[in-house]
């Protein structure tokens, strides 16, 4: 059994594992960085600590939107290495799934491949973090 | 055990104690006698000895064993140190940094065993190579005892006795060695006396010992009946007895001169191997700081005291009181400045920590060259942000041997010169406002320009009918990558790494370099470095709505152009002319990517400046000037060019530093 935290991407159910994720936080002023790609809209300052953040659907291919008063920012902690913040519309729940509730059908979008898993009748793409940071995708 | 936790200790400690070795051992060369440097050397090499055995590495504690034996032996006067030693235990101490790179990188020692150099530092004192066994060899009593020592076996000989030495060693398991240690003497002295150990008493009793010691004992038994009686404690693994029939004197002079080719050619190779992992590793444990404990004491002050006035404020903000209010901000603000100093002041250490281990390469230099030159440091004790010291080894590096190698003459030159024989090199650090000022010169030859002038031509880097140029735009060229003006190639030159290199992490580190020659005078490099990379003096300015900060320290002026100013020459380059020198120009707004209508009459141009280039930078809006906390972009956006770091302004909110190395970069 581990621990997902479920959150909504446009009308899709995505799942990323809570030992990953260090805080949530509402939206708050990014300052963009010059040079970088499309999906790093840019950093935040975190309590004193630069964090460099991520629009999730830009970078896997969800189409875009206005950030809502729902959008929020998992910061997410790469092996102590680095922080990074992703974008996300929606945090819905944190949930237990067990091996048996993940399926081992895949989904492929824009390079990106989910595991799927059920729970509750939703269907949660569940991320591979590795993929998400360091995959290069096409952008769009 | 585990004692991963004490390693980070270990490294430091080491790392200490095999610099004090190479300091000692360079002042020993000069004063062979002087035995309280001989001391002070055995004792680093003592402690060193029970630091390696302590944290399990064997290899390195049999190399230090070894080298103590000889300078224990030079300690208590029965070796003359000279120079065929001294190139021995440099070389045994060379070896000890590669096995400490070695733990630096990879948490364990390695497999070299430097058996060569344990032999050549056993043959000093004659002892038996490593290969051959120690068990049944003709043992050199004479460097082992004193010789008072010697006496006692003498007067026990006459009187009939019989005299053993008995090396004994434990079980690697074995818990309480002292305790062990002393059932042994315990049992040898129902059979006998024991006249000498060693170590000494007082050190085995202290458990100052690995898993071996030695004892000698005067005795009517024989040898067998002692060691079965020793044997019989548990926990002894093993009892060597060696009977000392005469004790004239062996002397230890014949083999000094041992140093095989096989030695050699293994050594190098470990230096080898040791830089391939070097390379791959060595940020991990290079980030410790040792701290004044009374430096933290006062950062912890100042903290606690920032906590207090911080909930003052909060407690006033509630009822609040205008003049109190402002008094106490104006508090805050006094307390937090010193507490940016008092923080600053841990990062900082002095630059002694790179400039310790000049004089022994610059020995090591003058030998591989056949010169002859002094190396003379001054301002050891300036201090400078750690992370700059750091970076600083390289460079400095490069610059001296370049002034041995390119700078200093041959002997024989220097006298038809009218110079001294001996070159001088000066390497001097000092403090210059918020600079720290190093300086590497040379009495040398100098610079030759017509020399350095051709080759440019020859490079098609300047053309037949350019050679009007000041001496100062043609040193420059020195600094662009792969010029040297070495003719032939030598050890030293040939490795690839040019001023450029130089230059470049110079300018990394947010400071710049120049050059002052003079023929047949000499050469001075003078580096210019920021006290520390934390805080910066910044210019802010504004493109669009994004604030960006300018690195002031790169910045020679601001001015004002009309429009009409802006020139453009070939390829469609835009310029501007300052006071007859042609600058080129850019926009900010393109260079970060925006759009924005820039359609006045009037342009603020920044002019940064890149070593002796300058470039101007057409900016929206100034902000004004101020201080700002560098911090990193993080790892994630490591290799973003034009962005050097990022700085949080007074309202929260985030401006990029621009790098202006890449800013000015045509």
């Amino acid at each position: 059994m581990e621990q997902y935290l479920i959150f909504r991407l446009a009308d899709e159910y995505y799942g990323l594992l809570v030992s990953f994720i260090e805080n949530i936080e509402k939206m708050m002023p990014i300052t963009r960085v010059p040079n970088t790609k499309e999906y790093i809209k840019g950093v935040i300052n975190l309590r004193g600590e630069i964090v460099p953040v991520i629009d999730l659907r830009e970078k896997i291919g969800v189409p875009k939107e206005e950030f809502g008063d729902e959008t929020r920012i998992l910061i997410v902690n790469w092996k102590n290495e680095f922080k990074v913040g992703l974008i996300i519309d929606e945090v819905l729940d944190v949930v237990y799934l067990s091996k048996e509730d993940v399926d081992s059908a895949t989904k492929d979008r824009n390079e990106f491949s989910f595991t799927i898993a059920k729970y509750n009748n939703m269907l949660i793409n569940i991320i591979n973090l590795e993929d998400v940071l360091f995959k290069k995708a096409e952008e769009g | 055990m585990d004692m991963s936790q004490y390693l980070g200790m270990f490294i430091e400690e080491a790392r200490d104690h095999i610099q004090s070795l190479n300091d000692n051992m360079l002042k020993l060369e000069e004063n062979p006698d002087n035995l309280q440097l001989i001391n002070e050397i055995f004792r680093s090499a003592h402690t060193l000895k029970g630091m390696a055995g302590t944290m399990g590495f064997v290899n390195m504690q049999k190399l230090t064993h070894a080298m103590e034996n000889v300078l224990a032996a030079a300690r208590d006067g029965k070796l003359k140190i000279n120079s065929n030693i001294m190139d021995v235990l440099f070389k045994t101490v060379d070896a000890l940094e590669e096995y400490l790179d070695v733990i630096v990188a990879t948490g364990s020692e390695g497999t070299e065993q430097n058996i060569g150099l344990v032999n050549s530092l056993n043959s000093i004192l004659g002892k038996p190579q490593e290969q051959t066994g120690v068990e049944g060899k003709k043992v050199s009593i004479s460097l082992e005892y004193d010789e008072f020592v010697m006496r006692a076996i003498e007067r026990a000989h006459s009187q009939g006795f019989n005299v053993y030495k008995l090396d004994v060693e434990l079980d690697p398991n074995c818990l309480l060695k002292s305790a062990r240690a002393y059932l042994v003497f315990k049992a040898v002295e129902e059979l006998g006396e024991i006249i000498h150990s060693k170590p000494p008493v007082q050190d085995i009793e202290d458990e100052k010992f690995d898993f071996e010691f030695s004892i000698t004992i005067v005795s009517k038994e024989p040898l067998e009946k002692i060691r079965e009686r020793i044997l019989s404690i548990s926990e002894i693994r093993e009892v060597k007895g060696t009977e000392i029939k005469e004790t004239k004197d062996v002397t230890a002079t014949e083999s000094q001169q041992e140093v095989t080719k096989g030695q050699e050619a293994q050594s190098t190779e470990t230096v080898k191997v040791v830089r391939e992992q070097k390379q791959a590793v060595t940020k991990k444990t290079s980030q410790t700081v040792r701290v004044d404990i009374e430096r933290l004491d006062v950062l912890m002050n100042l903290v606690s005291e920032l906590i207090i006035i911080k909930s003052r404020i909060e407690g006033l903000a509630k009822r609040y009181n205008g003049r109190q209010f402002e008094e106490s901000i104006e508090y805050l603000e006094r307390i937090t400045t010193s507490l940016h100093d008092a923080v600053m002041k841990v990062r900082m250490v002095p630059v002694e920590r790179v400039f310790s281990r000049f004089p022994r390469m610059m020995r090591d230099l003058a030998r591989e060259l056949g010169k002859e030159f002094e190396l003379v440091m001054s301002g050891e004790d300036t201090e400078i942000d750690r992370t700059i010291v750091d970076e600083l080894g390289d460079p400095l590096i490069h610059l001296l041997r370049n002034a041995a190698d390119h700078g200093i003459e041959d002997p024989e030159e220097r006298v038809r010169n009218g110079k001294p024989r001996s070159g001088l090199i000066k390497l001097s650090a000092y403090h210059d406002g918020n600079n720290v000022v190093i300086e590497v010169e040379d009495d040398g030859k100098g610079i030759d320009i017509e020399k350095v002038k051709k080759k440019a031509i020859e490079k098609g880097l300047l053309k037949e009918d350019q050679l009007d140029l000041s001496d100062q735009e043609v040193i420059d060229f020195l600094f662009l990558p792969s010029f040297s003006t070495k003719d032939k190639v030598t050890n030293l030159s040939g490795r690839g790494v040019g001023l450029d290199v130089v230059k470049t992490k110079i300018e990394q580190l947010g400071g710049m370099i120049e050059v002052n020659t003079e023929k047949g005078k000499g050469t001075r490099f003078v580096i210019r470095l920021p006290l520390t990379l934390a805080i910066i003096q910044a210019l802010l300015v504004t493109v669009a709505d994004e604030i960006y900060a300018i690195p002031i320290a790169s910045i020679k002026e601001i001015i004002d152009i009309a429009k009409e100013d802006i020139k453009t020459v070939q390829k469609g380059r835009e310029i501007i002319m300052l006071r007859n020198q042609v600058i080129p120009i850019k926009y900010l707004h393109k260079i970060v990517g925006r759009d924005i209508d820039l359609d006045k009459k009037k342009y603020t141009v920044v002019i940064v400046k890149r070593g002796e280039k300058l470039t101007g930078i057409i900016v929206d809006k100034l902000l004004g000037q101020q201080d700002i906390v560098i911090k990193s972009l993080g790892k994630y956006l490591e290799g973003i060019k034009l962005v050097s770091g990022a700085t949080i302004l007074g309202d929260g909110s985030v401006a990029m530093i621009l790098d202006p190395n890449v800013l000015a970069a045509v």
